[in-house]
């Protein structure tokens, strides 16, 4: 049964990944990113870890996508401008990033069964998950406040316009 | 591990410091409003300074924060490094900012903010913290490079490093993945530790560590992942680009030298190959491509793609014996002093004359300020690695580890391509010195006064160290 | 009987009984409430016309009405849009509200024939997020539609959309992380539990509007612009200004309106949990009522259960008729207004709110 379910998840998963890079029109390929995320936000159910899932919907279906899809409503780019701007070159640059999975997946197939030599992960709830990433993690946890200050800085500063320029 | 005693938080203090600062411009900008101009700059001398100090006379060394970060003579090098082109900058860069009008508070927070990422990457003690290291610099980086985004080739240059960056970060992020996935941790020691029990011919392991290593080789602009490096350069505000292609080049190989010497050492013949070929291909490449230049940007850029092979053979050195990190080490903050210098003084000459940052700008320049004239020729030579400047005394250390090593191959490449670099390092002081101004062209207005102060002390560092190369070499060599 | 069977016999039920029974139902009647409701307010009689055989019942078979006129009206599909889309928006929206019932406890859970039964579909651990998850997925609904129908007023009505409910879902994020750090945790009958005690030796019961009034006072507010009703009506302004569901015509146009009335619902019954302490009822305990040293009064079990469930149930539909009072009384906010309410005020307050609670708990607590 949960086998069937991750099956399921991970095919339309990796289903919405091909969407995303393969659809001409852009808002289908931000709309195939969103399957992608919730599938994976199953994925996370299915690890037993409900408070990722709810993360993975918030923060990137509830925010992430929708400010994609908000953004490229907004260009409303028509399908000529994007013919256009397909240049010929730009197809030799999949040519690294399939080498990049072809190695993986030989990876993934040579590794055989002795590739996680962790333990059982711990239980993921949300007192579980705070204790971890307020004692072992909580310097990386701080950086990343300093990244999304440093993030909303830069926001700011190019998007501002000075007085003067009205 | 994860007990109150081994936080040891004090060892973190200067990233603290430079945080903290960084925070403090905010707020004064957000209190001040435009009356803080002047403050911002005080606010982030004193965090550096204090920084700085706190580097040099740690209250606390060793791990911190439950293992995920450690302050050890790489980090403190490294910290030192970073510091002081910061400072540099600070120093030197105020007439720069005042006269393209960059926002000063953003400036100098996102400065601040980029140093703490690269401080917290050369003291690395686990991936995740390494991975934030670099999201936090480069994310800084990528708004810096976009402070004057309304100029022709600086939205490109933005969308560029921020495009590239983002896809080195997602194969660095990947790799670790993997090497996670064969370790068992992220912790960098115990990954050390578990390899030496695991068998290394895995091809998950070797494949983890080749992405990661694919993802910093495009941090640091290493050929064949380095054409994004000229145009970005070339495409940023001369002060961005001095603050990254040093502090941003030497937190990154200093990050690539912990992952990969200590932690993967073990691991070093799957990636060991790949290294070479890169640094022989860069060297190679950066050279030549830096020869036939017409911008002094560019061809700053290309010498620091250049610079970037000789440091590798460095890395490669310290894999075979960990001791031949410290060339690494030293040569960073020559490598650092002397682009940070002339980026800045670069900009300021050519303001004078096209603007555009030509070569062409230089000439006649030693007839109307020979003092100028004089540092120039220093800090050139400097990269040029001519004795006695510490130039030298760095590509001595490199290329003798890579003999070291066995690499004698690579350092003979090494040797052969510096001479060829030293043709366009000479050409600018050749236009310096002997070329005349061309006509009805103005007479040079003196530079500001910090700037040509922090050119000063940098060509004098350069031939300080160059004669007691031990004075920086005894801190690098604590490791 | 089979353990499996019986586990699905029962979800099965809970799902029909509070899905179709109540919420269906509540909702349906939400439609005929706001036009009686709106026409009590602007002195009219009101949607009375419907008939049958003579009979108007206060005018709820305009209900049927409503329901037979959809369901014949042509469904217009705009050519060079995207159909398949513009099919799927209404749905989404619909969907993301209706789901979000699995999780509200009804009342405390009773033992009928031996079995404790929960008075909810599901009790998720997360179940204060699930809700928040799904209620940011209504936002699709906004956008798919505005853009699939290819006319640039119903895209433009998708854009306001999205920007309103972006800024409203982080002043609602932030004001519930109040009310986590006051109970302890997401799971909602553990926030309802958390809220059976009293303060004051017994006189104040302890509800979290009283543990967080400002939480309250930030997330109604920012819980109605999510439904995107008047005041914060801009995404669609059916008055004036046009809105993304534009291009819609029949069933799918009273899905959308459904959809909405479905998260008044949802709304309504999540503010109860959170902050009108859910099913429980003032000084009614679990042997009876108990005011004190006043008042004793025992009840039996059933009697207790019957009160709690009764009770929310009339939360909820106090919750309901006071949007729609808010709906009537409020005129539209400006755009730009709404905009920096979101984020210039009501942001910094929920972020004041997070601060001071965690000092207070942490202290306290």
């Amino acid at each position: 049964m949960e086998n069937l379910v991750f099956i399921l998840l991970s095919l339309l998963a990796v289903l919405g990944g091909l969407g995303t890079v393969s659809m001409r029109n852009p808002v289908h390929s931000v709309l195939c990113l969103l399957l992608t995320m919730l599938c994976l936000a199953g994925h996370y159910i299915l690890l037993q870890a409900p408070f990722m899932a709810a993360v993975q919907i918030i923060v990137y279906a509830g925010a992430i996508i929708i400010l994609f899809l908000f953004v490229i409503v907004l260009l409303n780019l028509r399908d000529d401008v994007l013919k256009r701007r397909t240049l010929p070159m730009g197809r030799l640059y999949y040519i690294p990033a399939g080498l990049a999975v072809m190695l993986v997946l030989t990876g993934l197939f040579r590794a055989g069964s002795n590739w996680i030599s962790g333990g059982p992960a711990p239980e993921g709830t949300i007192e579980a998950l705070g204790m971890e990433l307020f004692t072992k993690w909580v310097y990386p946890f701080e950086l990343t406040g300093v990244l999304l200050l440093a993030a909303m800085v830069g926001a700011v500063a190019m998007t501002r316009r000075d007085k003067e320029e009205g | 591990m994860s007990d109150a005693s081994s936080l040891n938080l004090l060892s973190l203090l200067p990233e603290m410091l430079v945080a903290l600062a960084g925070l403090l411009v905010i707020l004064a900008n957000a209190v001040g409003r435009d009356s803080a101009d002047g403050a911002h700059r005080w606010i982030s001398l004193l965090g550096v300074l204090s920084a700085l100090w706190f580097t040099l006379n740690p209250l606390a060394t060793g791990a911190a924060m439950s293992g995920t970060a450690v302050h050890d003579g790489l980090a403190m090098a490294g910290n030192t490094v970073i510091l002081a082109v910061l400072l540099l900058l600070l120093l030197g860069g105020e007439s720069y900012l005042k006269s393209r009008r960059i926002p000063l508070a953003e400036y100098h927070s996102l400065s601040l903010f980029a140093a703490t990422g690269m401080m917290s990457l050369v003291s690395a003690g686990d991936l995740v913290t390494v991975f934030m290291g670099i999201e936090v610099l480069s994310i800084s980086l990528y708004c810096m490079a976009a402070l004057l985004n309304e100029e022709e080739g600086g939205r490109e240059a933005a969308l560029k490093y921020f495009l590239t960056g983002s896809f080195a970060s997602g194969f660095l992020l990947f790799g670790m993945a993997l090497v996670f996935g064969f370790t068992g941790t992220t912790n960098l020691d115990a990954i050390a530790h578990s390899l030496t029990s695991l068998d290394t011919d895995n091809w998950m392991l070797i494949g983890g560590a080749l992405l990661m290593l694919i993802g910093f080789l495009f941090k640091v602009s290493v050929a064949p992942f380095h054409n994004w490096a000229p145009d970005v350069y070339d495409g940023s505000p001369a002060i961005v680009t001095a603050f990254m292609s040093t502090a941003a080049k030497a937190a990154a190989f200093t990050g690539l030298a912990r992952v990969f010497v200590p932690a993967l050492g073990e691991a070093a013949d799957a990636w060991i190959p790949m290294l070479a070929l890169c640094a022989a291909l860069t060297m190679i490449l950066g050279n030549f491509s830096a020869l036939v230049q017409d911008s002094f940007k560019r061809m700053l850029a290309y010498s620091g793609v250049a610079h970037a092979g000789y440091l590798l053979l460095g890395i490669l050195a310290a894999s075979s014996d960990s001791a031949h990190m410290a060339s690494v080490l030293f040569y960073l903050l020559p490598y650092a002093l002397i682009n940070g210098v002339l980026f800045l003084v670069g900009a300021a000459i050519s303001r004078q004359r096209s603007g555009k940052n030509l070569l062409d700008d230089f000439k006649g320049l030693a007839a109307d300020s020979p003092l100028l004239a004089i540092l120039i020729t220093v800090c050139l030579l400097a990269l040029a690695g001519i004795p006695p400047t510490a130039g030298f005394v760095g590509k001595f250390y490199l290329f003798m580890g890579a003999v070291d090593a066995g690499h004698v191959g690579l350092a003979c490449l090494g040797i052969l391509t510096s001479v060829v670099s030293v043709y366009f390092y000479l050409r600018v002081i050749v236009y310096a010195w002997f070329h005349k101004a061309p006509a009805g062209s103005a007479p040079w207005t003196p530079l500001d006064g910090g700037l040509v102060l922090v050119t000063g002390l940098s060509a004098l560092l350069l031939l300080v160290l160059g004669v007691w190369p031990n004075l920086w070499l005894s801190i690098t060599a604590t490791i | 009987m089979n353990p499996l069977l019986q586990h699905s016999l029962i979800a099965t039920a809970k799902i029909g009984v509070i899905l179709l029974g109540f919420i269906m139902i509540v909702a349906t009647l939400l439609t005929w409430a706001e036009r009686k409701q709106s026409a009590v307010f602007q002195h009219r009689i009101g949607a009375n016309r419907a008939d049958i055989f003579g009979f108007r019942v206060l005018g709820l078979f305009n209900i049927i009405a409503d329901g037979i006129k959809s369901f014949t009206k042509e469904d217009w599909v705009p050519p060079f849009g995207s159909p398949i889309l513009h099919n799927l928006a209404p749905f989404i929206g619909l969907f993301g509200a209706m789901v979000s019932f699995a999780v509200i406890p009804f009342g405390p859970p009773i033992e009928i024939m031996g079995q404790t039964i929960t008075m909810q579909v599901v009790d998720l651990n997360i179940g204060l997020l699930y809700i928040v998850a799904f209620g940011s997925m209504g936002v699709y609904s906004v956008v798919i539609a505005g853009w699939a129908s290819n006319n640039k007023y119903a895209l433009f009505g998708a854009l306001r959309g999205i920007s309103q409910m972006i800024s409203y879902e982080v002043v609602l994020g932030l004001s519930l992380i109040g009310v986590i750090l006051v109970t302890g945790s997401v799971r909602l009958p553990e926030i309802i539990a958390w809220q059976g005690d009293y303060w004051l030796n017994g006189w104040i019961p302890r509800w979290g509007i009283f543990a967080q009034p400002l939480a309250f006072l930030l997330f109604f507010p920012a819980a109605i612009a999510e439904t995107k009703r008047t005041p914060f009506d801009v995404p669609e302004g059916e008055s004036e200004i046009i809105g993304y569901n534009l291009e819609y015509s029949g069933l799918k146009f009273g899905l959308f309106l459904l959809g909405e009335f479905i998260e008044i619902v949802v709304l309504s019954a999540f503010v109860s949990v959170l902050f009108f302490g859910g099913w429980h009822l003032p000084w009614l305990t679990d042997e009876g009522i108990r005011m004190g040293t006043l008042l004793a009064i025992d009840l039996p079990e059933i009697v207790v259960w019957l009160m709690r469930v009764l009770g929310f149930s009339a939360k909820i539909i106090f919750f309901c008729l006071l949007q729609l009072q808010i709906r009537w009384t409020l005129p539209r906010f400006r755009f730009d207004h709404l905009l920096r309410l979101g984020w210039k005020e009501m942001m910094p307050l929920a972020l004041l709110n997070i601060f001071v609670t965690a000092i207070v708990v942490y202290y306290i607590g």
